[in-house]
């Protein structure tokens, strides 16, 4: 995954074949993350907690349904130019942070599935082919990740 | 000629009874990139990128990051924020 163009309302991206096969099987797992009651607080005793809670909880479910909606549409056909030697995307602002999150998702999901290790990085061979793909999925998401932040950076200069 | 001595004590404490003030935290966990938590922080506070890399740090290094203190609303406002990238973030009461 490479930048190739970037103006203030998108960027495009160039991927190989390999690289956006991962990245539509990617999405297609979203959303990945089980529902978890999260917390809007460590403390204890604010007789607001409850409804604070309940009202993240309903927002975090309406968001993970747009990004649904929204993940469907970021590698549509019209978003994709073919070449000879690869694929050029084209996201703009919003669709980054769309995909950023949906990659995320899968990412904190995987952690989760495979019990909230200290450290994501295997420490064993011993693994069952469930954990090796789940480990599978959090380095290809951290690749995504990676180069559309830093593209991000990028575009916060070319602003500037 | 002695002017009233205001009672501070007590008019500090209607105050914060009213309009209560949370620390927004974001606590430490081994998943989130590093970078991605500095590029969140600047996504939702707008915060320049050094800003958001010592936040990112602190909370790599001391286990969380009081972000910004703020009243109940918008409080919650940005822990909704923080929690939609995946961020473990809360609102705690200040003292």
């Amino acid at each position: 995954m490479k930048l190739v163009k970037l103006t203030s309302a998108d960027a495009q991206y160039f991927l190989n074949s390999t690289e956006l096969m991962v990245l539509r099987s990617l999405l297609r797992k979203f959303p990945f993350t089980p529902r978890f009651p999260a917390r809007v607080t460590r403390r204890r005793g604010d007789p607001q907690t409850a409804e604070r809670k309940k009202l993240l909880n309903q927002a975090l479910a309406e968001h993970r349904r747009q990004l649904k909606a929204s993940a469907r549409n970021l590698l549509a056909d019209e978003k994709i130019h073919s070449q000879d030697n690869g694929h050029l995307l084209t996201l703009t602002s919003e669709d980054r942070e769309t995909l950023l999150q949906v990659l995320n998702d899968i990412r904190v999901g995987c952690w989760h599935a495979l019990g909230k290790p200290e450290a994501p990085q295997p420490h064993t061979a011993a693994l069952s082919n469930q954990e090796i793909k789940w480990h599978g999925l959090m380095h290809f998401t951290a690749h995504f990740e990676a180069y559309l932040v830093e593209d991000g950076e990028a575009e916060e200069k070319a602003d500037a | 000629m002695t002017l009233p001595t205001p009672d501070i004590g007590t008019q500090t404490k209607s105050r914060d009874e009213l309009a209560p003030v949370y620390n927004v935290i974001c606590w430490n966990d081994p998943v989130n990139l590093m970078t991605y938590v500095t590029h969140v922080f600047v996504k939702i506070f707008g915060w320049e990128k050094k800003k958001a890399e010592k936040h990112m740090m602190e909370v790599h290094e001391k286990g969380k990051s009081l972000l910004v203190r703020e009243g109940a609303e918008k409080a919650e406002f940005y822990v909704h924020q923080l929690q939609k990238y995946r961020l473990q973030a809360t609102m705690e009461r200040a003292e």
